[in-house]
């Protein structure tokens, strides 16, 4: 029969061993401890020197991509990477010499704790009756974690992840896609196919133009066609379609009209998605105009609703981009660039973690093509096609920032000029783009520059009758701007001086455009002023429509498409 | 005050020792570095996987061996810390029976995952083993539960209540890891495994400390993740009452001394009973029905809640998260890219199958819900019935589900002869 000597009651001279134990216990505890708190230290520290996760790299590259021939950023980029490489690996290092400590820290204190506890223990001594066994107490805590466990369930099955719900839900195709062609760039810049014409300048290629109409009395109007949803966006034209769309909170649909008789040829609702954003009575439930590439007409709705339908109306694709963070839902109209659908979808409030894009979808099946994230807040402006001799620029106006990207969706330049609610589209002529908004200024900008141009690449700025929702005008000679109270103020394109400034005194919600040496300017009465270009202010002749009118009219040769508040207009001379 | 003066005075020491490791910094690549050239990963040896399965059947035979036959717990502790090194540091906690359940799973799986023999023994071996020895495997074989049997300082009793609600975890984790692993998604035990970051001396710096804590709290409660979390001791706990060899606290008849009653630190110890009156009979007989008769509705409701939360087990899917980014993407929510959004762009697929795909998982996911609520109906309404159905005990006994086999109970019988009380008197 051996004697269990490990025990301090029988044993008294291992209480000696027994205290030993304990200390050293505690002395591998404080060690095990220590290594502990430095390993976690070096652990959350050293995430700032991984390579993969640290900032400073991608830093100097984004500089690299404005200046892609700096050879000290190129070295500095170099420096860098070797010394995160280092510092990466050190700490790797580090961690692991620190384990090996830990664990033979750990495995002392396991020794110690045992030994501590062997010569420690006491013999157990029951007390007092035998402890009962308390089922129904376990019966009622099992039923209460029960309802627990169901309430958790029921609660992560109310709040359960949103369905996975697709941006893209391509429907239908009763005429195939590969059918359909889109027409040329030269066809289109002939007729009216988007806001502003082709490229958005609000160059009007049409010569004769008719030069008097009079709603009232029927004069020089071909047709008038009522439209049975209100709406802000301006006609389109292409061939011998009209486009244009009408909604309420309840609907929201698309028309296809006749260009020669009026006749509505088919008019098709446009489903919302989800949630509908709040519109302010001002925009309309159907603000964006629409645009067409000859060969499928896309429209797109606060909400963001994206359609296209092919001239018999058959729905080709769809898709949703969700509703915007901004006060009046999603308003830039729609630019087409050859096959490229563009969508400025600028939102929000944060600059630095903004969720604005330019997109850029396939007109054919509406796949996105590009994405280009933006850092600006919301804005309701109008993507311009500005056509350089290097190749086409899409020139966006946000906050703070106008971009001008290639098309394939990468920033050529880029300038920090204007703030506020940018409502007002860019303009441009021959050599420079234009652009302004209330609460900035009014900026002329070199179009050859690349990266950031703020400090070197405008032209001129200049401050006066600066506009809120009506966007610029620019020709070669002068540039227009137009508040809403009213007040038309010329420039020279040259230097950016006030030439003259003329108040109607009428409100203006609709953009001028100009036919060589003439500029239309539409006021919210209906009225139309034909004025001279020249460096006095001349108004040829003022047209009445007879009918409030609120969007921008379409121009194409011999003929002028004008949406009055309940009818749209066909005005040629007869 | 000298004792405490030398502690801090060593951990001031360790301390400076811990940190002067950066100054001396690993070799870098500036001087003569040359990339070492890319080479394929090895080809999982067989040898040692056939070694790797003869090891653990030797190892459950051992443990058998020690827990029934020897009696002794220190053989056990050696056996332990054995399985520690070898399952543990040298095979750095993989392959483990602990987390076979889910190869297992998802070789059930519509996936067309085909389970390793090696990794079919490991999860097998020791669940027959539970069958006809109870949890020998827990016992000194298995690597997570060695190392906080080997932590274990001052161990606390757990009331009864508590042991039994919160090991409520171990059955939910169990679900859960077998639909997600059944649905291909992810192996949750493998990846929220609290030791095997120490086993391998690396690891997130949130599972190490997961990890810690888990090791600090075992210091006082026995084995807390094996009593409170661990998948696969479910499985053991439920096989192991059909044992026919069981842990007997006295190797003869018990006493009722009463001497053993604190000597397990998994709480396994079972007091006697006295015998029913006919009034309690009849009064369990009626819970038990009543029960019983309940057991379907609480079925429905387990079974209708996890239908529909299920949903956020498929966000473990990486296809769905794939396609719930790019649809976030596309609609502008996010206006950055993920790595694996771009790979998944650059390879030209079409979107619509994924989403499609990612729809079909989800779907598969609501079933798996249901199977999942109704294995919680099943173990919270077994669990209740077990608690009213009156047991007749006469001595301390160990629980056969429970008992871990750690043999600490048997020096403290005054029956057995290692028992130190009795080696005192005899030796006086």
């Amino acid at each position: 029969m051996r004697l269990n000597v490990l025990h301090p009651a029988y044993s008294p001279a291992r209480a000696l061993w027994a205290r030993a134990a304990r200390e050293c216990a505690a002395i591998a505890a404080v060690f095990c401890l220590a290594v502990a708190t430095v390993l976690l230290y070096s652990l959350i520290t050293g995430r700032a020197h991984d390579p993969l996760i640290t900032q400073e790299i991608t830093v100097l590259k984004e500089k690299l991509l404005a200046k892609p021939t700096s050879e000290p950023l190129k070295e500095a980029i170099r420096a860098a990477d070797q010394r995160l490489r280092q510092s990466y690996f050190n700490q790797k290092a580090f961690l692991t010499r620190g384990a090996y400590l830990l664990f033979a820290g750990a495995s002392v204190l396991m020794a110690a704790m045992y030994f501590a506890n062997a010569f420690g223990k006491t013999a157990h001594m029951p007390k007092g009756a035998t402890p009962p066994e308390h089922a129904a107490r376990t019966r009622l805590s099992l039923a209460i974690s029960g309802v627990v466990i169901v309430a958790c369930l029921s609660l992560a099955a109310v709040f359960r992840p949103a369905p996975i719900a697709p941006p893209v839900e391509t429907t239908n195709t009763q005429a195939p896609v590969a059918a359909l062609k889109a027409a040329s760039y030269e066809d289109l810049a002939k007729s009216w196919p988007a806001f502003r014409g082709v490229d958005g300048t609000g160059h009007i290629n049409a010569t004769d133009l008719p030069k008097t109409w009079d709603g009232a009395s029927g004069k020089n109007i071909r047709w008038k066609t009522p439209i049975p949803l209100p709406g802000n966006n301006s006609p389109i034209v292409v061939a011998n379609r009209v486009f244009l769309a009408g909604a309420s909170d309840k609907t929201r649909e698309v028309f296809c009209i006749d260009a020669d008789s009026g006749a509505i040829l088919w008019h098709r609702p446009v489903p919302l998605s989800g949630a509908a954003p709040e519109v302010s009575s001002d925009a309309g439930h159907c603000p964006a105009t629409l645009a067409t590439d000859g060969a499928l007409v896309f429209a797109i709705f606060p909400s963001a609703d994206l359609v296209a339908f092919d001239y018999s109306g058959n729905k080709v694709w769809s898709k949703s981009l969700g509703v915007p963070e901004n006060s009046y839902g999603h308003a830039a109209s729609l630019r087409i660039l050859d096959n490229r659908l563009l969508v400025q979808f600028d939102q929000g409030h944060d600059q630095k973690n903004s969720k604005s894009a330019l997109f850029a979808f396939d007109t054919a099946t509406g796949n996105q093509l590009w994405k280009a994230p933006r850092a600006v807040e919301s804005s309701w402006s109008t993507p311009l096609i500005f056509r350089a001799k290097s190749g086409p620029q899409i020139i966006t106006a946000g906050h703070p920032w106008v971009i001008a990207y290639d098309a394939a969706g990468a920033e050529i330049w880029k300038t920090k000029c204007l703030g506020g609610e940018v409502c007002p589209s860019p303009a441009a002529n021959s050599t420079l783009v234009v652009v302004a908004n209330e609460g900035a200024d009014i900026v002329a900008i070199k179009t050859d520059g690349k990266g950031d141009v703020t400090k070197h690449h405008h032209a001129w700025t200049a401050s006066d009758g600066l506009p809120d929702i009506v966007s610029p005008l620019a020709t070669d000679d002068y540039v227009f701007t137009v508040t809403t109270a009213g007040l038309l103020t010329c420039f020279s394109a040259k230097d950016g001086k006030t030439v003259w400034d003329h108040d109607f005194e009428k409100t203006i919600n609709a953009s001028p455009a100009v036919a060589g040496k003439t500029l239309y300017l539409l006021d919210i009465k209906g009225n139309m002023h034909v004025i001279a270009l020249g460096n006095e202010f001349k108004e040829e002749a003022t047209l009445s429509l007879g009918e409030d009118a609120a969007g921008s009219p379409a121009f194409v040769p011999g003929r002028i498409y004008i949406r009055g508040k309940s009818n749209l207009y066909c005005i040629a001379e007869k | 005050m000298r004792r405490l003066l030398t502690i801090l005075a060593l951990a001031i020491v360790a301390i400076g020792a811990s940190a002067s490791e950066q100054r001396f910094p690993a070799p870098d690549f500036q001087s003569g570095y040359k990339l070492p050239q890319t080479q394929a990963p090895p080809s999982p040896n067989l040898y040692m996987h056939a070694v790797d399965v003869a090891l653990l059947l030797t190892a459950l035979g051992l443990s058998t061996w020690f827990v029934y036959h020897r009696r002794s717990r220190g053989w056990v502790l050696g056996l332990t810390i054995a399985s520690v090194l070898y399952f543990g540091f040298y095979r750095k906690g993989c392959v483990c029976p602990v987390g076979s359940v889910q190869n297992v799973a998802m070789a059930a799986g519509p996936n067309g995952y085909a389970l390793p023999w090696m990794v079919a023994a490991f999860f097998a071996l020791p669940l027959v083993f539970a069958l006809f020895a109870g949890r020998v495997f827990c016992a000194g074989v298995c690597p997570l539960g060695a190392i906080q049997d080997l932590v274990l300082f001052k161990p606390i009793q757990v009331p009864r209540w508590i042991e039994e609600t919160v090991g409520l975890f171990a059955y939910a984790y169990l679900g859960l890891a077998a639909i997600v692993a059944f649905n291909g998604s992810d192996f949750l035990i493998c990846r929220f495994d609290p030791f095997v970051g120490f086993f391998r001396l690396s690891g997130t710096a949130h599972m190490l400390i997961f990890g810690a804590s888990l090791l600090i709290l075992s210091m006082f409660i026995g084995r807390t993740y094996c009593r409170f979390l661990c998948p696969y001791g479910v499985l053991l706990k439920l096989l192991s009452p059909f044992a026919s060899k069981r842990v007997t606290i006295t190797p003869d008849a018990c006493i009722d001394c009463r001497l053993c009653e604190q000597s397990c630190p998994f709480g396994a110890i079972r007091t006697p009973t006295p015998a029913a009156k006919p009034s309690d009979r009849a009064r369990s007989r009626r819970e038990v029905i009543r029960l019983a008769l309940i057991t379907p509705a609480i079925l429905v409701v387990f079974c209708l809640a996890s239908f529909f939360a299920a949903s956020w087990a498929s966000q473990t899917d990486s296809t769905i998260r794939l396609a719930q980014r790019i649809a976030d993407e596309d609609k502008g929510i996010f206006n950055d890219t993920t790595k694996e959004s771009t790979a998944f762009r650059a390879t030209g697929k079409a979107v619509e199958k994924l989403y499609e795909e990612a729809r079909r998982i989800r779907a598969r996911y609501a079933w798996s819900g249901l199977a999942f609520g109704a294995w919680m109906g099943l173990v919270l309404s077994g669990k209740l019935i077990a608690h009213s159905v009156r047991k007749r005990r006469v001595g301390y006994t160990a629980d056969a589900g429970a008992c871990l086999g750690c043999a600490r109970c048997y020096a403290s019988c005054p029956v057995d002869e290692r028992n130190v009380h009795l080696q005192v008197l005899q030796t006086a």
